[in-house]
């Protein structure tokens, strides 16, 4: 998914879980030759267990690693079930309880949105992350 | 001199996904290298690929370099190091089959270590060993009848260890770090990430006189003329990489490496991958602007040769010809200082022209 901006263009990668389980790490694999094109990193909530296993780091800790190994601008995902939107950037984490329950496309849509005129910085990601 | 430059990783506007359709996109696109990213895990269906493109390769001018694992920790507790070496093998079974030059690798976060002698002393013994693996996998004469239509597992030098300069303050990988190493292992070359060392830096290559400083620092440290660097731009922060971004975007520029290349670069034997987010667009940038600063210089060469050859068809030394033009341009300038304040008056621009017409009627 690319969305259009005056100078280039900027890529969201989206990481769910594979059809078929046991490819995922060939599918991860895919995904980090293309990090560095990558700007928005959304990782599904379903994919996080699996992703940790193989980057051999906590759950918890997994954004944060991946950001920090990757230089990847934003890694997010959203987790419906207690609605809370995880987006790790270039200038810090952000931890926001969105006022509605959505789902995590919806959620990453109205993300995308939001991001260009709320800005770069934390008070920006913030703003952006509780738009659902 | 002799330039390369191409993308990390096949063309973003390339139509198909292998690495060979990327090489015939790269030498459509007048790019001349490409650095294939085995930043994870090689896949044995990979394999395939690798041969047809060491095939490619060999037969053309197009030159293969491979970047191993995205994230390393060589100096990590014993179980971190294993686990990076095993994916570092991997790439370098892949160099020996695509006909890498370079193996580009991380060293990673300082771990236990204090930046100094000891962690670098442990960063060479690493990089021997991954040297003398090189070496092993390149050098297995009884695997030559298997290869023969693989000549340059034969007739090529093995590939050159690359160690990368790092863009953060808690990673092993400043230029004296990455030169001391290579200073200490046979087979290893600095990497160096411009955007990297800009960032660590502060944001310190502004000038071509930067550049000019970096490998007159690495020549003189480290010795040769041959040179591996990575060019993106970058954000940053404290001295630490924030993100990649497009060439354009940043405070790292490449007109000043552009203008050092072209000026000063006669020496080098260079090798520039793009690694920004506009992978081959950014390359093509980086060619165009090269080709704009030589432009630029033989301009100014040739204007210099016009005025040496009017000079001696005058009878004149290079000297007197440029003292009088540079009395005719202040000239010029005084006459058209007037020419704002007395629009009407023709008197400046007449005289402008005197000291020229002396000098010529005295001879």
């Amino acid at each position: 998914m690319t969305f259009g901006e005056l100078e280039g263009a900027r890529t969201v990668m989206l990481v769910d879980m594979a059809s078929d389980p046991s490819r995922l790490a060939e599918s991860w694999g895919a995904v980090i030759g293309r990090i560095r094109q990558v700007h928005v990193l959304f990782i599904a909530p379903e994919a996080i267990d699996a992703l940790s296993a193989l980057e051999e780091v906590s759950a918890a800790e997994l954004l944060q690693s991946i950001r920090h190994r990757s230089l990847v601008p934003h890694v997010c995902t959203y987790l419906p079930n207690e609605r809370v939107a995880l987006v790790e950037h270039s200038l810090g984490s952000v931890s926001v309880q969105t006022k509605t329950e959505c789902q995590p496309l919806e959620w990453l849509a109205a993300f995308l949105c939001e991001l260009p005129s709320a800005g770069p910085g934390q008070a920006g990601v913030e703003h952006a992350s509780g738009g659902c | 001199m002799s330039l390369k430059l191409g993308p990390a990783g096949v063309p973003l506007s390339c139509k198909g996904r292998t690495i060979v359709e990327g090489m015939d996109d790269i030498t459509s696109l007048g790019l001349d290298a490409m650095e294939i990213q085995t930043v994870r895990t090689v896949q044995p269906k990979h394999f395939d690929q690798y041969w047809q493109a060491g095939i490619l390769s060999w037969g053309s001018d197009l030159e293969m370099n491979l970047h191993g694992p995205y994230y390393a920790e060589l100096l990590g507790s014993k179980r971190e190091r294993n686990r990076t070496l095993t994916k570092m093998e991997a790439s370098m079974q892949a160099g020996k089959i695509v006909n890498a030059r370079h193996l580009v690798y991380h060293v990673g976060p300082y771990g236990e270590y204090e930046p100094g002698a000891e962690a670098n002393e442990q960063v060479v013994n690493i990089f021997s060993g991954v040297v003398d693996r090189v070496h092993q996998i390149w050098g297995d004469k009884s695997e030559e009848e298997d290869y023969a239509a693989f000549p340059w597992v034969h007739k090529s030098k093995p590939s050159l260890v690359g160690i990368e300069t790092s863009g953060r303050q808690d990673l092993w990988g400043t230029v004296e770090e990455v030169i001391e190493v290579c200073n200490h292992v046979d087979g290893t070359v600095p990497v160096l990430n411009m955007a990297h060392i800009h960032a660590r830096g502060h944001g310190r290559m502004r000038t071509s006189e930067d550049y000019s400083e970096l490998f007159e620092q690495v020549r003189k440290d480290y010795g040769g003329k041959k040179f591996y660097c990575h060019f993106a731009g970058i954000e940053h922060r404290m001295g630490n990489a924030l993100h990649y971004t497009q060439i354009k975007k940043s405070d790292l520029k490449f007109e000043p490496f552009a203008e050092f290349l072209a000026e000063e670069g006669s020496w080098l034997d260079i090798t520039i991958i793009s690694d920004s987010p506009l992978l081959e667009h950014d390359a093509m940038y980086m060619l165009q602007h090269y080709d704009k600063a030589r432009q630029r210089l033989l301009e100014i060469h040739a204007r210099e040769e016009r005025r040496i050859k009017l000079a001696v068809e005058s009878g004149m030394s290079p000297e007197e010809l440029e003292m009088l033009e540079k009395e005719a341009a202040e000239a010029r300038k005084a006459s058209s200082d007037g020419e704002v304040e007395k629009p009407d008056s023709d008197k400046p621009a007449k005289k402008a022209k005197k000291p020229v017409a002396k000098a010529k009627g005295k001879r």
